[in-house]
């Protein structure tokens, strides 16, 4: 994009894309082509950007979890190292009064799963709450805050079973 | 009825926390991987032979691009860009980004169709 663009044209772009993608791919270009009409400017923005709608996501997610895994490789051991249930705390994300977050990978034989555990002082109340058995015993409490879907979808399901 | 509306008041509470640490995942990331980028030059510098390959290594790690498509994003529609960064820094559902953002499942799905679609875009131009 050349200039900064209005707000007036992003709209415009934003409404012709999404109906396009809404028709069947044989339409399509059809429809671009009129809603359009003589801008070829629009055209060639809708155009491209309906190009790019197909594989952004695959591009996205590997880049990421590319970043992940990289950083994951270069930690330090001795840095953490700190086992919790199935995860090895890999480096600390950030720190605060509650307690401190980290990155923390599950690798063995069955998941290759990232997660960033938030480790919180005693006493703490949190419906997110592990046993967990911290060597030290400085921090009793295990605190998964985000994760990949299917964890976080594990813990909506404890929750949920016992509320009722 | 009483679970759902439970479900819903923890997610909202949580929703700041979620935010704020898929930021911050992905300011360790983009450190990181222009701390890998900064060791890479710096061993480069031994190498004297231009191939392409040199130039090819020497080119910005897709991760920072994306950091500053991203950026660039939420300068003209900071809500996609934020969308977005949810689901790809915070492994977040299109219905957990729905329940943060404010917005219907559906609204999540065309933010994440744009603004991913724009990001691509914008990183293969450069």
């Amino acid at each position: 994009m050349k200039a900064a663009i209005t707000m007036d044209r992003w709209n415009v772009i934003e409404e012709i894309f999404q109906s396009a993608l809404e028709r069947p791919l044989s339409e399509r270009s059809a429809y671009v082509a009129q809603a359009c009409g003589d801008d070829a400017e629009l055209r060639c923005e809708v155009d491209s950007l309906l190009a790019s709608a197909g594989n952004a996501t695959t591009t996205l997610d590997q880049l990421v979890a590319g970043d992940l895994r990289a950083m994951v490789r270069s930690a330090d051991a001795s840095e953490i190292g700190l086992r919790v249930g199935p995860y090895r705390l890999v480096r600390e994300l950030d720190a605060g009064g509650m307690g401190v977050v980290y990155l923390a990978v599950r690798s063995d034989d069955q998941y290759f799963q990232f997660v960033a555990v938030k480790m919180i002082r005693r006493g703490r109340e949190s419906l997110e709450r592990f046993n967990a058995s911290v060597p030290n015993g400085r921090f009793l409490r295990l605190w998964v805050i985000l994760t990949s879907a299917s964890f976080w979808t594990a813990v909506r399901r404890r929750t949920a079973a016992r509320s009722s | 009825m009483r679970l759902a509306d439970q479900a819903k008041l923890q997610c909202e509470n949580r929703g700041h926390f979620y935010a704020v640490s898929a930021n911050v995942m992905r300011r360790v990331l983009i450190d990181h991987a222009r701390k890998r980028k900064t060791e890479k030059r710096g061993a480069g510098v031994r190498i004297t032979l231009k191939t392409g390959m040199d130039f090819a290594e020497a080119r910005a790690p897709d991760s920072l691009v994306l950091d500053d498509a991203l950026s660039k994003l939420a300068e003209f529609d900071a809500r996609k860009s934020r969308a977005i960064e949810l689901k790809f820094y915070g492994g977040m559902t299109t219905e957990e980004i729905g329940l943060v953002l404010g917005i219907s499942v559906a609204t999540v799905g065309r933010e994440l169709r744009l603004g991913q679609a724009w990001l691509q875009r914008e990183m293969s131009r450069r």
